[in-house]
């Protein structure tokens, strides 16, 4: 009888142990980071969500990279640009990163003789990779966005 | 005494036995549960990219979400729009639903013939390279507004008329639109010599003439978003230029009307 119970109890803690629920780590949520941003930065240009398609687009990039992203442009009168990546992994984050890079050439070759002003913000924009997220904050005050992407990455972290 | 004693041991192990039994019942179920809530969280994720593909309807402003998307489909697949960064903004925030965009800042119409501005295997084309590449059902042009300080308006009058007679050779099948140069605000054209309403009103009546010598379509998107003193007015834009995303749903509209 001793040796039933053991022998069930045993099973039961393999099983639970087995099937309880992986404790994942936090997730961040673009939308929220990429809303964070534009509220916590100060923008000169009226800044406007874009839709997923047309972020994607800006970027050259498909759903294949991406699992999820938030983009806010400006109007065009000056380069401001915010953009949060969720991607599916590793080789996705280098292929989001470029992308990003090469987002910010396009922007260079654009703006240095239509708003050359435009690009002190082109210069040295913030380009974070951290896990699966992605960002990109063209604007003036790098300092604002470095403090807002590191309390957000801090949050998925802790 | 000895029969009793040995119930109670019975009884007892019986106990133990039903507590372990509920006890293994209980930790199925918790675990049934784990299990089916991490299957059903990892379909959720599988199925996040559709979410990105059913968004790009979701900004067709006071129209519904059924509605944009098929009115806005329907209407714009095979459309291209040639133009400059008022361009660039429409593609950004437009609701024109398969539209393609061949928009760059500071276009013009000599640089069409020059200015990379298009991806096209890997490498970038001018727009002129890239029309002899692809075919569209509906060609929509909006430049002019970076001529207005040209030294000689013929010189805009005469490479207009190049860019569509070469727009008509590249896509014969092409309906062809051109676009009247939206306005500036009144505090921008007041203050600025050369981007002034009265200039883009004299260019937006030489285009009009090219369009009906040309036999293509005039668009008087400028009606569209100017207010009663004819500019622009002050809340469509920061700098007077560019309109936001408010005013490029309105451009939109007009758009969709006039097909």
């Amino acid at each position: 009888m001793k040796n039933y119970i053991a022998l069930l109890l045993t099973a039961v803690l393999l099983f639970s142990g087995g099937c309880a629920s992986k404790k994942t780590s936090p997730k961040l949520d673009p939308a929220a980071a990429a809303d964070k941003l534009v509220s916590s930065v100060k923008f000169t240009d009226e800044m406007s969500p874009v839709d997923k398609t047309t972020a994607l687009k800006l970027y050259g990039l498909d759903q294949s990279a991406v699992s999820d992203v938030k983009a806010y442009e400006s109007t065009g009168a000056t380069a401001e640009e915010i953009a949060v990546f969720e991607v599916k992994d590793e080789a996705a984050q280098e292929k989001v990163k470029k992308a990003a890079q090469r987002r910010i050439e396009d922007q260079r070759a654009g703006f240095r003789d239509y708003q050359p002003k435009e690009m002190t913000k082109l210069k040295n924009p913030v380009l974070v990779t951290s896990g699966n997220y992605v960002f990109l904050c063209i604007c003036d005050d790098n300092a604002a966005v470095q403090k807002s992407i590191d309390s957000l990455l801090k949050n998925i972290s802790s | 005494m000895r029969t009793r004693r040995k119930k109670l041991k019975l009884l007892f192990r019986r106990a133990i036995v039903c507590v372990c039994c509920a006890g293994i019942i209980y930790s199925i179920a918790l675990g049934t549960a784990a299990m089916v809530s991490g299957i059903r969280r990892q379909t959720n994720s599988e199925r996040q990219p559709a979410s990105i593909a059913e968004d790009s309807t979701a900004k067709a402003g006071p129209m519904s979400k059924t509605e944009s998307a098929s009115s806005a489909q329907a209407s714009f697949n095979g459309a291209l729009f040639i133009g400059d960064s008022r361009t660039e903004g429409l593609q950004n925030y437009d609701g024109l639903s398969g539209a393609q965009y061949y928009a760059i800042k500071g276009l013009m119409v000599s640089t069409v013939y020059t200015k990379p501005a298009v991806n096209s295997g890997g490498e970038k084309v001018t727009i002129m390279q890239a029309l002899q590449k692809n075919k569209f059902d509906r060609i929509y042009v909006m430049l002019g507004v970076n001529e207005l300080g040209w030294d000689n308006t013929k010189t805009f009058v005469n490479d207009y008329s190049k860019m569509i007679d070469d727009i008509k050779r590249y896509q014969p099948q092409a309906k062809i639109f051109v676009q009247s140069i939206l306005p500036v605000s009144e505090k921008k054209s007041e203050s600025d010599k050369i981007y002034n309403n009265d200039k883009i009103a004299s260019y937006n009546s030489e285009i009009q003439k090219i369009a009906s010598e040309q036999n293509v379509n005039y668009l008087q998107v400028n009606t569209a978003v100017c207010d009663s003193t004819g500019g622009l007015p002050a809340e469509a834009s920061s700098d007077g230029v560019h309109l936001n995303r408010k005013y490029c749903k309105i451009w939109c509209d007009y758009l969709r009307a006039h097909i």
